[in-house]
């Protein structure tokens, strides 16, 4: 059963793409997964259709050209962001970062990599109950 | 009566005048008339004779006896004469009397001319040479003097007369002179005894004594008033001394007070230089008793060689020249109890003239031994300031400099007559910052001292850097007299804080660069070891067969160590990167409080009883986040670390030490075997139990965030009795 429809992967970790591609195909919460290398990318495409966002934006923070932040940034200028549901996700240990993240309101949750099937079980099934 | 006295005097006087007049009147007078009288009768008489001896002639001529005898008749009217006679002197030469008168009279005694009773008168007669003789007449002495006295008693009496009023006048005037006199002379002996409250009526004539009496009156009066002044004066000038004398006396004992208590003494030497005088506080001032029985000399016994010679150089005579001897003197005498009186005493002492003869000398002593001490403290000071290589500049109130020492001449570059009267901005110039100059202005005009750093600029164009320690001199009365500044050349120490700052930059960037790549290194290493797991996971969940594999157990173990690892490593740095996060009192009940939340769940898993004793007031100084990481981490550790025979807790519990709080976490589990793992307990990755959760990180971990607020932890075990570990922080 596909609780979401679409979501994009807005991340540049081809490998990451890859593994969490699957874990979300084996929770089958998608029927689309779309996939952007940075924040730019996804921005141009908010901005080309705006009425095609998606459901979930898994946003990466460290990224050439447009990183997380300013992707953040950008969209919330934007007010695009009081329609999308973001979880990021980051490798990072800062507490800075953490600290950051926390003045983004509008997000819903940040997941450290690595990324376990369990972890996204546990994020969805709440948001499902 | 006296004898003596004026009355007496004018008396007599007017009386010998008015007596002397008399008796040479009655002297004169009488005799005067006695001599005309007898003039008279010899005249008379001697005209009777010779009319007797014409008539006799004529008789004679006209033979007439008749004649004769009527001449002799003639002269019986004539009563004052003896006799008269005539007497022939015969041819026979022979005195024969012709006729006398009284014819009675004795023959013999008409014959004995040179009766003294009588006076004789004769004349001769005769015309006739037969019939020649004399007349005699005899005037009787006695008769003569009888009539005389009869002519004369009127003359005495009347002069009687006159000697009685004049008595009576000379009384009178003498009377009428000598009243005012002794009137005067009693006024001026009043005047002179003193009594000048007399009454003298003004005299109304207009002579001399009247004058004198008015003047007397004027003099008395005089008299009167000035002895008045005079006893107003005396009355006063008594007063004025008595009050003069009080204050003399108390002068004096000023001044023997003041003596004393300036250490004064004096004394005074004889022309032999023995000891003739001296005051109480020389016998106290010296420590001698028997001053008065010393010569000089002996004095001498007790003074510095150098000191003995001027002092005998200046007695021996050069006093004549140089009349004034003043010098400090060392005093050194042992006393009979061995006690040591060592003074310093300045001396002076003087040559004493009387009538331009020497006759001794007088010293003052004075004991300047504390002055002496203060000086030689001062001078050592000042040696000190001389010396230092610290330059020292004095300035006064209108901040002109008064005093440098050498060391500011050194760093200068200017000498003393150059800088003195100039004002310490000669130093500076245009590179000097303002901001420096105007906030040493401010301090000094609030009399606050102040240290600053400044750039100031040299004789010689070098520029250099100051240390300036500038302190506002204060009088007794927090008047203000001038500044003192120390400096200290830091300009070596300048460019070497210039290099630590330029170095400092650099490392900080360098700092900046190692972080970021760091950062970038770990979150790609994080990257690529989360990929990995994830993959790993994937792989088992799409080929469960694969989990039974030796190969595939070991790579997931392997991946796994791998994150650990890296999770380890990111703790570390963060602990180290997160130094400056902001240190703020916490209160460390509250904080366990959490901690103990948050192992709540494995608490109650493991049926471990934790209790909070710590004080609910405590609180130190740290970071919240940390100290809650290490309590929680100590109280796991006592969690995992637990007994399996018997109940286990873990106890909180707090002590104050001095600044510092100390907690103390303490278990009754398994303990640390510390005489084998106590150095490496702290240390990375050492575990000392094969535990399975046994992480030797954890307690580094702990360790450096203790440190980084400052604290110090220790740890106190036994082998299967418990732990307890001790935490030290700041107190807040």
């Amino acid at each position: 059963m596909h609780k979401y429809i679409s979501s994009w992967l807005v991340d540049d970790d081809p490998i990451f793409v890859f593994a969490l591609s699957k874990m979300l195909k084996r929770l089958e919460l998608f029927s689309e997964i779309t996939v952007f290398e940075n924040g730019k990318a996804a921005l141009d495409a908010i901005e080309q259709e705006p009425t095609h966002l998606p459901d979930v934006i898994f946003l990466d923070l460290n990224m050439p050209i447009m990183d997380g932040w300013q992707f953040l940034e950008r969209i919330e200028e934007s007010h695009v962001i009081d329609d999308l549901e973001i979880l990021v996700l980051s490798s990072t240990v800062d507490p800075s970062d953490i600290e950051r993240l926390g003045k983004h309101s509008k997000i819903k949750t940040f997941m450290p990599k690595p990324i376990t099937l369990d972890k996204l079980r546990h994020i969805f099934d709440t948001e499902a109950g | 009566m006296k004898f003596n006295n004026i009355a007496f005097r004018i008396r007599a006087s007017i009386l010998s005048g008015i007596v002397l007049c008399l008796i040479a009147v009655a002297i004169y007078y009488p005799s005067r008339q006695e001599e005309l009288y007898l003039q008279n009768v010899e005249r008379r008489l001697t005209e009777m004779a010779k009319t007797i001896s014409l008539g006799i002639d004529l008789a004679i001529e006209h033979q007439s006896f008749y004649g004769i005898q009527e001449s002799i008749e003639l002269v019986t009217e004539i009563e004052d004469f003896e006799f008269l006679a005539i007497i022939e002197n015969d041819s026979l030469n022979k005195d024969y009397i012709f006729a006398k008168n009284p014819a009675n009279y004795p023959d013999e005694r008409i014959f004995d001319r040179d009766s003294l009773n009588n006076t004789y008168f004769e004349y001769p007669f005769s015309m006739d040479p037969d019939f020649e003789g004399v007349i005699v007449i005899a005037s009787s002495k006695l008769k003569a003097a009888q009539d005389i006295a009869d002519l004369n008693r009127p003359i005495y009496i009347f002069l009687g007369l006159l000697l009685m009023i004049g008595v009576v006048v000379s009384s009178y005037l003498s009377n009428a002179i000598t009243r005012p006199l002794l009137k005067l002379t009693d006024i001026a002996k009043q005047l002179t005894a003193g009594n000048y409250d007399l009454d003298i009526p003004k005299a109304k004539l207009d002579d001399e004594l009247s004058q004198l009496n008015n003047n007397f009156a004027v003099l008395s009066e005089t008299l009167r008033l000035s002895k008045q002044t005079n006893d107003n004066f005396n009355t006063y000038l008594e007063s004025e001394i008595r009050r003069r004398t009080k204050d003399l006396e108390v002068a004096n004992e000023t001044l023997n007070q003041a003596q004393i208590v300036a250490d004064l003494a004096h004394f005074e030497l004889d022309s032999q230089m023995n000891v003739v005088s001296y005051s109480e506080s020389t016998k106290n001032m010296l420590g001698l008793d028997n001053i008065e029985a010393m010569h000089f000399g002996d004095l001498l016994n007790f003074v510095s060689k150098k000191d003995v010679s001027s002092l005998i150089d200046y007695l021996g005579g050069s006093f004549e020249d140089n009349p004034t001897f003043k010098r400090d003197i060392q005093f050194k005498r042992t006393d009979t109890g061995t006690r040591i009186i060592e003074k310093w005493i300045s001396v002076t002492l003087k040559p004493i003239y009387l009538a331009e003869q020497h006759k001794g000398f007088r010293g003052i002593l004075q004991d300047i031994t504390e002055r002496k001490l203060q000086e030689a403290e001062i001078y050592r000071l000042s040696l000190v300031a001389k010396n230092t290589s610290n330059a020292v500049i004095i300035t006064n109130i209108d901040r002109q400099i008064v005093w440098v020492n050498d060391s500011a001449e050194l760093i200068t570059g200017y000498s003393r007559e150059e800088m003195i009267g100039s004002s310490p901005s000669m130093f500076q110039f245009e590179k000097t910052d303002p901001v420096t100059k105007a906030r040493i202005r401010e301090n000094l005009a609030k009399n606050v001292p102040i240290r600053a750093e400044i750039l100031n600029r040299g004789k010689h164009g070098n520029e250099y850097w100051l240390e300036l320690n500038i302190v506002p001199l204060l009088g007794d009365n927090y008047e203000k007299l001038g500044y003192i500044a120390i400096e200290t050349d830091i300009t070596e120490r300048k460019s070497r804080e210039d290099e630590i700052g330029n170095l400092l930059i650099l490392s900080q960037h360098q700092n900046e660069r190692l972080k970021n790549f760091a950062h970038i290194i770990s979150h790609n290493i994080r990257s690529h070891s989360s990929n990995f797991s994830m993959l790993l996971d994937m792989l088992l969940m799409e080929s469960p067969e694969l989990e039974d594999d030796d190969n595939i157990e070991q790579l997931v173990q392997a991946s796994k160590n791998l994150e650990r690892t890296i999770q380890h490593l990111n703790d570390v740095v963060a602990i180290n990167t997160a130094i400056s996060d902001a240190i703020e009192p916490i209160r460390v009940f509250d904080v366990a409080e959490r901690a103990i939340l948050d192992v709540s769940a494995l608490a109650k898993a493991a049926n471990v009883d934790i209790h909070n004793h710590i004080d609910r007031e405590a609180t130190v100084s740290g970071i919240p986040a940390y100290v809650e990481s290490i309590l929680t981490n100590l109280i796991t550790n006592g969690i995992k670390y637990r007994s399996d025979t018997r109940k286990p807790y873990v106890k909180l519990r707090s002590v104050y030490m001095d600044d510092k709080l100390m907690i103390a976490i303490e278990d009754n589990g398994l303990g640390i075997d510390l005489a084998i793992h106590g150095t490496k307990l702290f240390g990375m990755y050492k575990t000392f139990h094969k535990h399975e959760d046994a992480r030797g990180i954890g307690l580094f971990i702990t360790k450096n965030q203790v440190e980084s607020m400052g604290g110090q932890i220790t740890v106190e075990s036994l082998v299967n009795e418990g732990t307890t570990f001790f935490v030290t922080l700041n107190h807040a």
